[in-house]
């Protein structure tokens, strides 16, 4: 049995209000080369890998789970999908944009985007642009803390680590319990 | 081991191609056929460089040359320069009207229309460049193989029938670099390489997202279940919904 259960950023529907100063966050994070100390002057689209939605009035941002035995890993025809070091990567270099991962996904955390290529790609050409996968991955490989997770001025992301999230349940209910009791 | 590249040198493992160490490097090298998941196709022969390796120089085609020796790579020179030009323009005037290829030929200075004597069909667009056959491949289906040999040959399913492995999922017109491959959704239908399916529609909103076969595909690929189909826009409010109710008292 596995030790830790994988770490995920998880959304609070009733404190989101929706101002996507996530999303831009996870842009920023995942620029490619250092562009754009700004937002204004960033060169690459602004892609961010968890998705808003809406619905009944309530906002929220979805993003993955890094589901242990993930769908979306058994899903990938090429195997670009795979779990490193916690939580589940895409190796945008494999990726071939099916959508197979998107359809299997439990939460809807893949949406497949436009694969950005630069200059050293293109030359200034404006050539066709095809899909690829793109999902949270913590930013694990940009610093390893979740840039959302800092970004949202409502406090509404938290990380959840499940093994210590499930003893703090653990012990509200035990104290809950005991104040029960002493009423008894 | 290090290599020269336009006069510089650079630091790469033995085995690499040459493409991939000009492309870290941030040096420009044209490509039409390259994908990095499906690499190693080498037809379309636009990336070539002259490497000189012993005094001599060679062109040779940089996403498949492995770096052996320290040789030096001219990626730019004039005679690479002639044969990207002369690549276009066969490229263009086997498909004149195709707007990728138009935008690529203008980048390196080819004129239009320069070449009239070849009696083509003028709405062609594939360059049988092999990248959604990879793809098809890949993706474990391969409906879609080259037929035939010169001038006849072109990309096809078996007997151009409606293939019996065709999913419908569309990865080969996704990496197709020109746009030749039709994908049309109509009436809840997709009809491409000539065979037509039925689109899924999401059981909660309708909204059509995909073909019936490429679900049904992912879903036994994954080896999970799902009560109901639903797009991702569904499944993510199903996901609020269960956020919103999952622990009311608990601070997250």
């Amino acid at each position: 049995m596995k030790p830790n259960l994988n770490s995920f950023v998880i959304g609070d529907p009733k404190k989101c209000i929706g101002c996507r100063s996530c999303e831009v966050a996870c842009a920023v994070a995942h620029r490619e080369n250092n562009t754009g100390l700004t937002v204004g002057t960033m060169e690459s689209p602004i892609i961010p890998r968890l998705f808003y939605i809406k619905n009944n009035n309530s906002v929220m941002e979805v993003q993955c789970r890094h589901c242990e035995d993930a769908p979306c890993a058994s899903a990938c025809p090429v195997k670009a999908i795979s779990e490193v070091n916690g939580s589940i990567f895409i190796n945008e270099k494999l990726c071939i944009g099916c959508k197979t991962c998107s359809l299997v996904c439990p939460v809807g955390a893949i949406d497949l985007l436009p694969r950005h290529e630069g200059q050293i790609i293109n030359g200034g050409v404006d050539r066709k642009s095809s899909v690829m996968a793109y999902k949270c991955d913590m930013c694990k490989e940009v610093g390893g803390t979740p840039n959302c997770v800092k970004a949202c001025p409502k406090d509404a992301l938290t990380i959840i680590t499940p093994k210590k999230s499930k003893k703090a349940s653990n012990i509200k209910a035990a104290l809950e319990l005991l104040q029960l009791n002493k009423k008894l | 081991m290090k290599i020269i590249i336009d006069g510089k040198a650079y630091q790469c493992e033995k085995g690499e191609y040459v493409l991939q160490v000009a492309r870290r490097n941030n040096i420009y090298i044209p490509t039409l056929c390259h994908s990095d998941a499906l690499s190693g196709l080498g037809s379309c022969r636009l990336c070539v460089v002259e490497v000189v390796d012993r005094g001599r120089a060679k062109v040779v085609t940089s996403c498949i040359f492995p770096i052996t020796s320290e040789v030096e790579v001219v990626t730019n020179s004039t005679k690479i320069q002639k044969i990207r030009k002369d690549l276009l323009v066969l490229l263009q005037a086997r498909c004149p009207e195709n707007e990728e290829i138009n935008k690529l030929a203008k980048s390196f200075g080819v004129e239009e229309e320069r070449v009239n004597r070849f009696k083509l069909d003028k709405t062609e667009n594939c360059v049988i460049c092999g990248l959604c056959v990879k793809a098809c491949e890949e993706m474990g289906t391969g409906a879609i193989s080259t037929i035939d040999r010169g001038v006849f040959k072109a990309i096809s399913t078996p007997y151009g029938d409606p293939s019996p492995q065709c999913i419908g999922c569309a990865v080969c017109a996704n990496v197709c670099p020109t746009n030749a491959i039709p994908v049309i959704d109509k009436d809840g239908e997709r009809e491409i390489w000539g065979k037509k399916f039925k689109l899924q529609k999401c059981e909660e909103c309708g909204k059509e997202f995909a073909t019936e076969d490429h679900v049904k595909f992912a879903f036994a690929k994954a080896g999970v279940k799902s009560e109901k189909i639903l797009c991702e826009e569904c499944r993510r409010k199903s996901s609020l919904d269960k956020m919103k109710n999952a622990f009311p008292k608990v601070e997250l």
